[in-house]
């Protein structure tokens, strides 16, 4: 091997070690205590932080307590996402739904949706009641859905605003109102603020 | 009196002042309540000084500490509740998460919460210093 060959390949060899040091590695986050910065933009944590906030205001207001004790039937209606962001919504309603489910106030019906039923098994397994080929004795029955009594709605609002040449704030708004669709009155409503003050080469959307 | 014995008084009086003073006087006013589990490094110019606990019409257990920021500078801490059932199982839930406070010098506060569902047996308020700020 040429004198030429070895230095080539003590430099490639070099050249990996130092590339391999650099590297960043990956680690699974522990969300229970998670220390790790804060971006512009919407983590896992401001969605957590909103929809804690918006439960503990619930379950506060008394807004979600039955008077026979029971519990309410609710439906998920339109969540606005109105920032610059992508974002499914159901990273704040699934963990408001979740809770208030757990809570034993309020469970939430998937046979009914503005944009029709989130799930739509609850009808097409019905349409089976006119098929010979299913057990007509068992499952469903006419007359067994149970309506809504309350509807959850609210937006996510966006706001950047700069504050000098090098840092910007963005300001982010939950906004969410329970209705009672009998009466159409809002028996609950609240704003979370989450205000992100940072560099303006971030960005938020 | 004797002089001697005056003075020995006097002595004593200023050294229980200064030593009072210098004292940590952090979670002193409820030390001896388990309900509150303050760290260590939370040890000074914080004074919880009242836990109240009720149960509201919905059978949700709501908690107020009490306290005041007895320093001259902001103090940030972060706080945390963990509920737990009759059989002393915790409760999982997103209203038991880490939640940072920002304490005003020479201010009162209040840290509220409410359990994440009816008939909660206890709960401990864990409290830590916030380090990510800096403070």
């Amino acid at each position: 091997m040429s004198r030429f060959m070895q230095y080539v390949i003590f430099a490639c060899l070099g050249a990996c070690l130092l590339l391999s040091g650099c590297a960043i590695p990956t680690e699974t986050v522990d969300t229970s205590y998670d220390k790790g910065k804060a971006v512009m933009g919407l983590d896992y944590r401001d969605f957590e932080n909103a929809a804690s906030d918006m439960v503990e205001s619930m379950l506060s207001s008394g807004a979600v307590n039955k008077p026979d004790g029971g519990r309410y039937v609710m439906v998920i209606s339109r969540i606005t996402n109105d920032t610059m962001q992508r974002i499914d919504t159901d990273q704040l309603v699934k963990k408001i739904r979740v809770e208030l489910l757990r809570s034993g106030k309020v469970v939430t019906t998937t046979a009914v949706g503005l944009d029709g039923p989130e799930d739509q098994m609850v009808m097409a397994a019905r349409d089976l009641r006119h098929s010979d080929e299913f057990d007509q004795s068992r499952g469903t029955v006419k007359g067994q859905l149970i309506k809504p009594e309350l509807s959850l709605s609210g937006k996510i609002i966006q706001r950047n605003n700069r504050i000098d040449k090098r840092r910007q704030q963005v300001d982010y708004y939950f906004q969410m109102t329970m209705t009672d669709i009998a009466t159409g009155l809002a028996w609950w409503e609240d704003e979370k603020p989450i205000v992100k003050r940072g560099s303006s080469k971030s960005v938020s959307w | 009196m004797a002089k001697h014995f005056k003075l020995a008084v006097l002595f004593i009086s200023l050294a229980l002042i200064v030593l009072s003073g210098c004292a940590s006087t952090s979670t002193r006013a409820l030390s001896e309540d388990q309900r509150l589990l303050v760290h260590s490094n939370l040890n000074s110019g914080v004074l919880f000084e009242s836990l109240i606990e009720n149960v509201n019409n919905g059978g949700f257990t709501e908690v107020q500490l009490s306290g005041r920021n007895i320093s001259n500078n902001v103090q940030k801490i972060e706080y945390k509740i963990d509920w737990f059932d009759s059989r002393g199982m915790e409760i999982k839930s997103i209203l038991s998460r880490w939640n940072k406070k920002t304490l005003v010098n020479n201010m009162p506060f209040q840290i509220h919460a409410i359990s994440p569902k009816a008939d909660i047996s206890s709960f401990k308020i864990l409290i830590i210093r916030d380090d990510s700020s800096g403070s």
